[in-house]
């Protein structure tokens, strides 16, 4: 299985505002991923592409070699999962039913027995099983999503693509869905993930490509991109990088002078990370 | 109660998700409609005798299948003024009741399914046939029709009534057509469809449709505001056989082919791009869904005049004790729909004798208060 | 309740006729006295050939054929009207209800299981008469088109009749109506006055028209030498009412349907509609509201109906409407008489019949009928007997004028009329 995604020189602007300028980048089966920038970086847009929302107005995607929109959708959806970043259902869905979704590409007829095992392993996993006959619109933002990510578990793709997977997540929950993730690429899955979290990036990513203003500024190993100087271009943040004291990773800690900020914050980082830093605490942002 | 009645709604909608029980409530709702159908066909102004309704059926059906059948009922009795005539009887059984009932079911079966085909591919659960102009649309046409006082009878030389509806029936038709297909061109921008610019558009053009045909009540004659009343209140009085075969193909076009789309329509509730990510065409699924109903509702109205309430309260009537699995709620819709309307143009008849309540009213009347309380209780029931 | 009636009206009808075949009179039923023998076949307004195998059972849908049909004798052979058939009276209450002409639906017809069923060209919906035709029920379709202007009433009866096999009594009221229609122009003709009239009718909150060219209201008011206002304003058919139609029109008179001031609430609320109260109509309390199917049902009353709305529009009318009884009259021989019924007149020639019947009266010409009430004769016939043998008797000059005849009758102002009406032919 040769899964690999290769984006090339994609462009895409609405009117005059360019979203996504030139970027080129590729993911290979086995790996991970992660997408990173500020607020209105284009990740988001970059991730749509990549999934055939969108199509460039100029530069290509090539799927296993063959271009992104030669393949039909039906076959598309064997070949990428996408997870959105918040999925509502606009009719009375259960959980369960939710996940089973996921199932559809291989369906023919009707789901068999197969088909609900794969569904129960997800939920399982992604430990929302004891939530599968509550309303899907019943369930909290977390909830929600891990029941999405149970569905996009279930579609069983060789890649796949997550937006902002683990924003509405509390802790545990953010490192459960990316040791979920290194679990799939250990198994040849080829995985693209938009992160807000640095640390959680550079814990699990194998690369990490920074995003600013349309432009992939850096990518790399996280020891590579993740450098005080360029968040500090990127983000507009003073950090110190640590080395983890427990995972062979770089950890980021904000810097802050006089309690604020030391960029104008509207490029900055979040109101979060904020107030955490005029409390002057040194431990890892929590996000969500 | 209604305590009671979101437990029981839970129960039911958590059986009606298990194969058996969903061919079980298609199998109740099935005799539901035989068991209408049969009673608003031996329910009218002429009282007619159960037995002899029965009879005259199923000679006309031993009749047309070449059946070796007879129900010893004699036809060739002579009728006399005032008596109880089977001759007469079996006519008006034959050519004005069961058209009539058929036709009701039909169209009830029409709107329902337009009604959940579009609220599932336009994700909305206010999308109705009439808001995407095609019951204001066909009205349009029909009232054009009657204004210019177009008939296809003057073509053919003939001047029987039947060719100066059948006249408004197409203008009806073709209009509810290019309204569909006008609002969604306008809603399609850069290849894509947004549902809540569809809806909008379509209750743009729902306003113009009104405010032209309100135009039209204005200018038009006592005879032809009759006319428009019809078309805008509905009616199943004026139903033949001819106008059944037409709209029969396009009811069984949708019955047919929407069920086979039902999985799709569910995962398009997850959302238009998440059902792309899942292998659904969106866009075609949409065309086809909006396409169908267009046809669909057109042909109702042209032959039945605007009757709302059904496609938009039907999917959630359904919903509400089956679960939103189009599997199920498809046919289940069909069927209630057409059960539905069957009642209503009964009650419609059979009310108000000598004369006649529009069926739209009807279902309006009765079809409001369910909605409403269709929705608190869905409310509550969600906690 | 009507199982029994219907026994009861079986056990009446048993005994009347073995009353009648024991004593041999001839059996007086109307539908044999043209000698007609059905079925029949004629071609009715819309073109269609229909064949009539029985009027016994009679339903109409709309209130002008259903007073043709009584007018012409065939009431007891009605098993079916609409709720329009307001005239005879009482006929709603003994007779079933069908629907409303504009409302039809085929089965309240077809309960009443009738051997023909009588509408006109504004009957609606019209599929209704393709439904009752797969049930074998003949349809005939009656004019009522808005071409034929005052002259309508005629076509209907002369079609009426003839589907009912009875061309002679429809001979007779179309005579009778048409000379009512004709008083009604003389009683107009020497009026130099053209009042200014609407048409305006309401249904509810809902529905406000006025009328224009195209509509029975037009014809009638023509008839009685107005204005249709509606129709100068450029009126086609019928128009929603606004202040402004209103105001250009300006009606001098307004008239209504009773139904349509009841509907609308009675007369104040009319006043209210837009526009409606400042016209001099409104303001001068000339809003004249008539029963809806005497003054436009264009039937077997037009020429009443015409008559009555001249009245009302022309103060200066000397046409009377009523002869004043009894009055005195001293005639030709110098006898000073009294007259005192208007049951019925008789003239004693063919010529001043003439003249008699064209001053509002449907006189005959005398040949010993036994009640009458006043006998018209010239002086040289034999008026001396009659007199003598009882009756009351006016004698006028052989060569007697309009004049002397109008004064004879009592009805010097219809001669004014009618002398106006002859010298502008």
């Amino acid at each position: 299985m040769v899964n690999h995604l290769d984006a090339q020189h994609l462009h895409y602007h609405i009117g005059k505002a360019t979203l996504v300028g030139d970027i080129s980048l590729e993911v290979t089966g086995g790996e991970i991923l992660a997408i990173v920038g500020p607020n209105g970086a284009g990740k988001t847009t970059l991730l749509k592409l990549l999934a055939g929302d969108l199509h460039p107005q100029s530069g290509q995607i090539l799927l296993n070699g063959h271009p992104l929109h030669h393949h039909k959708p039906l076959e598309l959806a064997r070949q990428r999962a996408v997870m959105p970043q918040q999925a509502s259902v606009s009719l009375d869905f259960t959980a369960y039913e939710v996940a089973l979704m996921g199932r559809h590409p291989h369906i023919r007829g009707s789901e068999t027995r197969e088909d609900h095992r794969i569904v129960e392993e997800a939920l399982h996993r992604t430990e929302v099983l004891h939530l599968r006959e509550q309303l899907y619109a019943t369930l909290s933002g977390g909830e929600k999503a891990r029941v999405t990510l149970a569905r996009v578990l279930a579609q069983q793709t060789p890649i796949l693509l997550l937006d902002e997977p683990t924003s509405t997540l509390d802790l545990r929950h953010q490192h459960m869905t990316m040791q979920i993730m290194r679990e799939r690429a250990k198994t040849g899955v080829a995985v693209v993930a938009v992160l807000h979290d640095l640390n959680l990036a550079a814990m699990y990513a194998d690369r990490i490509g920074m995003i600013h203003k349309g432009q992939l500024e850096f990518i790399g190993t996280p020891e590579e991109v993740l450098t005080a100087a360029n968040i500090h271009a990127v983000f507009g943040l003073a950090v110190e990088v640590l080395a983890h004291p427990t995972h062979h990773c770089p950890l980021i800690v904000p810097l802050a002078t006089n309690g604020h900020v030391s960029t104008p914050p509207e490029i900055g980082a979040s109101s979060g990370r904020r107030v955490l830093a005029d409390q002057r605490v040194t431990s890892a942002p929590h996000l969500g | 109660m209604i305590g009671k009645l979101s437990v029981w709604q839970a129960t039911t909608q958590r059986y009606s998700r298990l194969l058996p029980a969903r061919i079980a409530l298609v199998l109740v709702l099935l005799v539901m409609l035989v068991f209408i159908s049969l009673s608003a066909v031996s329910t009218g102004a002429v009282s007619i005798q159960r037995d002899v309704v029965f009879k005259v059926s199923v000679d006309a059906i031993a009749e047309n299948l070449h059946l070796d059948y007879d129900s010893g009922l004699d036809y060739s009795a002579r009728c006399l003024p005032g008596q109880p005539c089977i001759q007469r009887d079996a006519a008006l059984i034959r050519e004005i009741r069961w058209p009539r009932v058929i036709m009701a079911g039909l169209v009830g079966a029409c709107l329902a399914i337009a009604g959940t085909a579009l609220q599932g591919a336009l994700r909305n659960p206010l999308a109705d046939p009439s808001l995407i102009g095609a019951s204001s649309g066909a009205a349009v046409g029909a009232v054009t029709a009657i204004l210019l006082g177009v008939n296809i009878g003057d073509l053919l030389n003939s001047d029987a009534p039947a060719l100066a509806r059948l006249t408004q029936s197409l203008f009806a038709f073709g209009a509810a057509l290019i309204t569909t297909f006008g609002v969604f061109r306008l809603a399609r921008w850069q290849g894509r469809t947004d549902s809540t610019t569809l809806l909008l558009i379509g209750l743009a053009i729902n306003t113009m449709a009104s405010a032209y045909i309100g135009l039209a009540t204005f200018i038009s004659d006592i005879r032809e505001v009759n006319d428009i009343v019809f078309w805008t209140l509905g009616s199943f009085a004026e139903i033949f056989w001819r106008d059944v075969y037409v709209v029969l193909p396009f009811a069984v076009l949708s019955v047919v082919i929407l069920p086979f789309l039902a999985r799709q329509l569910n995962l398009m509730t997850l959302g238009e791009a998440e059902a792309q990510h899942l292998g659904v065409n969106a866009e075609r699924l949409r065309i086809i869904c909006v396409g169908l109903a267009a046809m669909t509702v057109g042909v109702s109205v042209a032959f039945a005049g605007i009757i709302g309430f059904v496609g938009l309260a039907v999917p959630h009537l359904i919903r509400f004790f089956t679960g939103p699995d189009h599997r199920i709620v498809l046919p289940a819709s069909v069927l209630t729909g057409g059960i539905l309307m069957i009642a209503a143009d009964l009650w419609a008849r059979t009310v108000a004798v000598p004369t006649e309540v529009p069926v739209g009213i009807v279902t309006a009347l009765f079809g409001g208060p369910v909605f409403l309380v269709l929705i608190i209780l869905s409310r509550r029931g969600r906690g | 309740m009507t199982r029994r009636l219907n026994v009861r009206h079986w056990l009446l009808l048993v005994m009347a006729l073995s009353l009648l075949a024991l004593t041999n009179i001839p059996h007086h039923s109307n539908a044999q006295d043209g000698g007609t023998t059905f079925p029949i076949t004629i071609t009715d307004a819309t073109g269609n050939e229909v064949t009539i195998e029985s009027i016994d059972a009679i339903a109409s849908g709309s209130g002008d054929v259903t007073e043709i049909i009584a007018a012409l004798g065939f009431e007891d052979n009605l098993v079916g009207i609409d709720i329009s058939s307001t005239y005879p009276e009482d006929l709603l209450d003994r007779i079933p209800e069908i629907g409303f002409a504009r409302r039809l639906s085929v089965e309240p017809i077809a309960a009443v299981n009738p051997s023909v069923f009588f509408c006109t060209e504004t009957c609606s919906p019209a599929s209704v008469f393709d439904q009752l035709r797969t049930l074998n029920i003949p349809v005939v379709i009656i004019p009522d088109d808005s071409t034929s202007g005052i002259e309508l009433p005629l076509k209907k009866i002369i079609m009426v009749a003839a589907a009912l096999g009875a061309p002679e009594q429809g001979e007779a009221l179309r005579v009778k109506v048409a000379r009512e229609i004709e008083w009604a122009k003389t009683a107009v003709a020497n009026i130099q006055e053209e009042p200014t009239i609407l048409f305006l009718y309401v249904r509810g909150r809902t529905l406000q028209l006025v009328s224009g060219t195209n509509t029975p209201a037009y014809d009638l008011i023509n008839t009685v030498g107005g204005i249709d206002v509606g129709a100068a304003a450029g009126v086609v058919g019928y128009m929603a009412l606004s202040a402004e139609v209103m105001l250009n029109a300006y009606p001098e008179y307004i008239v209504m349907f009773q139904g349509s001031v009841d509907s609308a609430g009675g007369l104040d609320k009319v006043k209210e509609l837009p526009g409606v109260g400042d016209t001099p109509a409104a303001q001068n309390d000339q809003i004249l509201v008539f029963d809806d199917q005497f003054i436009l049902g264009m039937s077997t009353r037009t020429g009443l109906a015409a008559l009555a709305l001249a009245d009302q529009v022309h103060p200066s009318m000397t046409w009377e409407l009523n002869v004043t009884y009894p009055y005195a009259y001293t005639d030709a021989t110098g006898t000073e008489i009294s007259v005192e019924s208007p049951a019925s007149v008789y003239a004693t020639d063919e010529t001043l019949l003439a003249t008699v019947q064209e001053l509002g009266f449907h006189a005959r010409v005398f040949e010993n009928h036994a009640e009458v009430s006043l006998i018209v004769a010239t002086q040289s016939s034999d008026w001396a007997s009659l007199r003598e043998a009882g009756y009351a008797v006016v004698v006028v000059s052989d060569d007697a004028d309009i004049t002397e005849i109008a004064a004879a009758l009592g009805v010097p102002g219809r001669g004014e009329a009618l002398i106006a009406r002859k010298a502008a032919n």
